[in-house]
């Protein structure tokens, strides 16, 4: 239902080949993390099957849709990013943020203060988002991208600037997001640490824009 | 009204000739030899035409000939443009950056006319009426066309090889071509009258000077033909180099 | 999955931005002031007899105005990544543009009344004379501004020479609008009839773009 497959995907920026023949299958509800070293591709990777950016060649789906296509605005409502960037706007307070999100998805907001709870950032809803500190603007951008309770969830380096109150809470939500059936890859150059870790389902090792090998 | 129409059709058939070369684009390439023939004979012939047949014209002297060059470079200007509609047209299409090509190519072409246009008019204005530039609508809308396909060929060299230039592009080029009877028809309301011929009654014009002009249009539109060809192929050789 | 609460969305959070930061329109209204009054000045020192250009250089003015604005139309979605958001929203995109073209429209109806209200004081411009011509002429070339604009904006917001990139591909494209509109003000301001020739090809271009601005913006973002 919520699968993700890739066929002979190349993503060429000039002359630079930053993904080279990537075939992939994901069950749907399983939790992955893509590891590689920097400039292995992990980031452009998650940014084509997230939709966001177009391969050079070869196709992705999402649950079997291509979300490229032109009838693609159901999938990519169903899918939740999070970069390098918070994605939100510094002017706008964090729940003026999320609210805006949640009428983009026409969805009620009574989620938003549970999430707020859950990330420990109900302190902070009021606050414009340029004025937060950078850990808690990394966790305001994961409230974002967990809002709307996606099908599809790309984390793009997500443990970056979180203290280890931020790093358990996230992996909880991961695990809780597992339990729903979403399926989440995660890029990660290295493996999180912490109680319990992250029970990954795969780990995709990306080398050189080239998937070497995948190990469960 | 009716030589309107007639103009609009032939422009018709001739992008829906051109956009059937450009589809395939090794056949566009190969198509380079026989236009690049096809051309050097027309222009002889339309050179012997516009030296000897065509007359000296009573009021204005030997610098009326500088017309037969003039006046079949708009057409050939226009199909440009509009063939760089085709191509983003053709790009957001199909996701294909041959289509670019193709806009690029002709985008380029279309300006290398319009800069003629521009060139030739005034070296002609200038005996005649004295002045080298005049507000007028053609002269005006033509120096407007030029502004926005000189935009595009900017807009190009700003960023390029990236789907997203491509899109970006693509869609400005779009936007001109629909902008081009706006341009016109505003140019008209604010200038109310031209010194140029209303679209030019050719019915007029004795078969001396007819049969010069209309070789000048078949021969510079097989210029065009030659010069996109050739210039689609040295984009393809540009894309597999990087 | 409805598109116009996705526009409207997007209306609403583009004013709340402006409103909360202020500059935008503040900066538009502060620098339409200084124009009129430079025109005004400029004319009353002069010797030639310029009343004839004045509505002409209004709209120049306006024009110049709503760059300012148009050009930081995108900046609040490049800051800081926003543009995810618009890029994954569940409906045709072409509604994303709508609401910040409203946005835009909303802003420059603010800015042309303002530059109206300045007319008038500094330059006694009398729009009581045809007020209904005069507001048409408004309202269509600030929808055609803002669509153009706003199109044009999301074109050059990633590129390199942003603010020198888009008066380039705003101007040629804009002046259909410009010669439409002052003609409908000068009729107006004369007294005349409305000039229903430009009302009617106005409103067209006004169409023109934005249906391409719709259709277009989709492929925009996606790239």
């Amino acid at each position: 239902m919520n699968g993700i497959e890739a066929r002979a995907l190349e993503k060429h920026f000039g002359p630079v080949r930053a993904l080279q023949g990537i075939d992939l299958s994901i069950e749907a509800g399983s939790l992955v993390r893509v590891a590689g070293a920097n400039g292995a591709g992990k980031t452009t990777l998650l940014r084509i099957l997230a939709g966001l950016e177009r391969p050079t060649r070869g196709t992705v789906g999402l649950g079997g849709r291509d979300p490229f296509g032109r009838k693609a605005a159901s999938v990519r409502g169903r899918i939740g990013f999070l970069g390098p960037t918070t994605a939100l706007y510094g002017e706008l307070t964090l729940r003026e943020n999320l609210r805006f999100i949640s009428s983009l998805h026409g969805l009620s907001e009574e989620r938003t203060p549970q999430l707020l709870a859950a990330l420990s950032l109900s302190e902070v809803g009021d606050r414009e988002v340029r004025t937060l500190s950078q850990g808690f603007r990394r966790r305001a951008g994961l409230a974002r991208a967990l809002l709307t309770e996606p099908a599809w969830l790309f984390l793009d380096e997500p443990w970056n600037g979180l203290d280890r109150a931020a790093g358990e809470q996230l992996t909880h939500q991961l695990r809780a997001g597992r339990e729903a059936g979403r399926t989440t890859l995660v890029a990660s150059h290295a493996e999180p640490t912490g109680p319990g870790g992250v029970p990954w389902d795969r780990v995709l090792e990306l080398e050189s824009g080239r998937l070497r090998e995948t190990h469960r | 009204m009716e030589e309107a129409l007639r103009y609009a059709g032939v422009g018709l058939v001739a992008t829906a000739a051109l956009t059937w070369l450009a589809a395939d684009e090794a056949r566009a390439i190969r198509s380079a030899r026989v236009a690049g023939v096809l051309a050097l004979a027309l222009l002889a012939l339309w050179f012997g035409a516009v030296i000897w047949v065509a007359p000296i014209e009573r009021a204005q002297g030997i610098v009326q000939k500088i017309f037969y060059v003039h006046v079949p470079c708009a057409p050939v200007a226009y199909l440009g443009f509009v063939m760089t509609a085709v191509g983003g047209i053709g790009f957001l299409w199909r996701r294909d950056a041959h289509w670019d090509r193709v806009a690029i190519s002709s985008a380029e072409v279309g300006v290398l006319f319009c800069t003629l246009i521009l060139v030739t008019g005034p070296i002609w204005a200038k005996p005649v009426w004295n002045h080298w530039w005049v507000w007028d609508l053609r002269l005006t809308s033509t120096l407007v066309l030029w502004f926005i396909y000189a935009a595009y060929l900017f807009l190009r060299t700003l960023s390029s090889g990236t789907d997203e230039a491509r899109a970006f592009a693509s869609i400005y080029g779009i936007l001109g071509t629909a902008a081009i009877p706006f341009v016109f028809f505003a140019v008209d309301l604010a200038q109310g009258k031209t010194l140029h011929p209303s679209n030019p009654a050719r019915e007029g014009l004795p078969a001396s000077m007819l049969v010069p002009l209309l070789l000048g249009f078949v021969a510079f539109a097989c210029v065009f033909w030659y010069l996109f060809a050739r210039r689609l192929e040295v984009a393809k050789l540009e894309a597999r180099q990087s | 999955m409805n598109g116009p609460r996705v526009a409207l969305a997007v209306l609403r959070k583009d004013l709340l931005v402006d409103l909360r930061s202020r500059d935008r329109l503040g900066h538009m209204l502060i620098f339409a002031a200084l124009v009129v009054v430079l025109i005004s000045i400029v004319l009353r020192t002069s010797a030639a007899d310029a009343r004839g250009a004045l509505l002409p250089l209004l709209w120049i003015a306006f024009l110049f105005t709503s760059l300012l604005g148009l050009a930081r139309s995108f900046q609040a979605e490049t800051e800081d990544g926003a543009w995810t958001n618009l890029i994954l929203v569940p409906v045709d995109r072409g509604w994303v543009f709508l609401g910040k073209a409203g946005a835009n429209l909303l802003a420059l109806l603010v800015v042309e009344a303002w530059t109206a209200l300045l007319a008038v004081i500094f330059l006694d411009v009398d729009w009581t004379r045809a007020p209904g011509a005069a507001l048409l002429a408004g309202v269509l070339g600030a929808i055609g501004l803002s669509t153009l604009g706003t199109l044009l904006s999301a074109l050059s917001a990633s590129a390199r020479f942003r603010e020198f990139l888009l008066p380039i591909l705003l101007f040629p494209l804009i002046l259909p609008v410009l010669v439409f509109a002052a003609d409908i003000t000068g009729e107006a301001i004369a007294g005349r009839a409305l000039a229903e020739r430009s009302a009617g090809a106005l409103a067209l271009y006004d169409w023109v773009f934005l249906l391409i601005g719709y259709l277009g913006f989709d492929s925009l973002v996606e790239a």
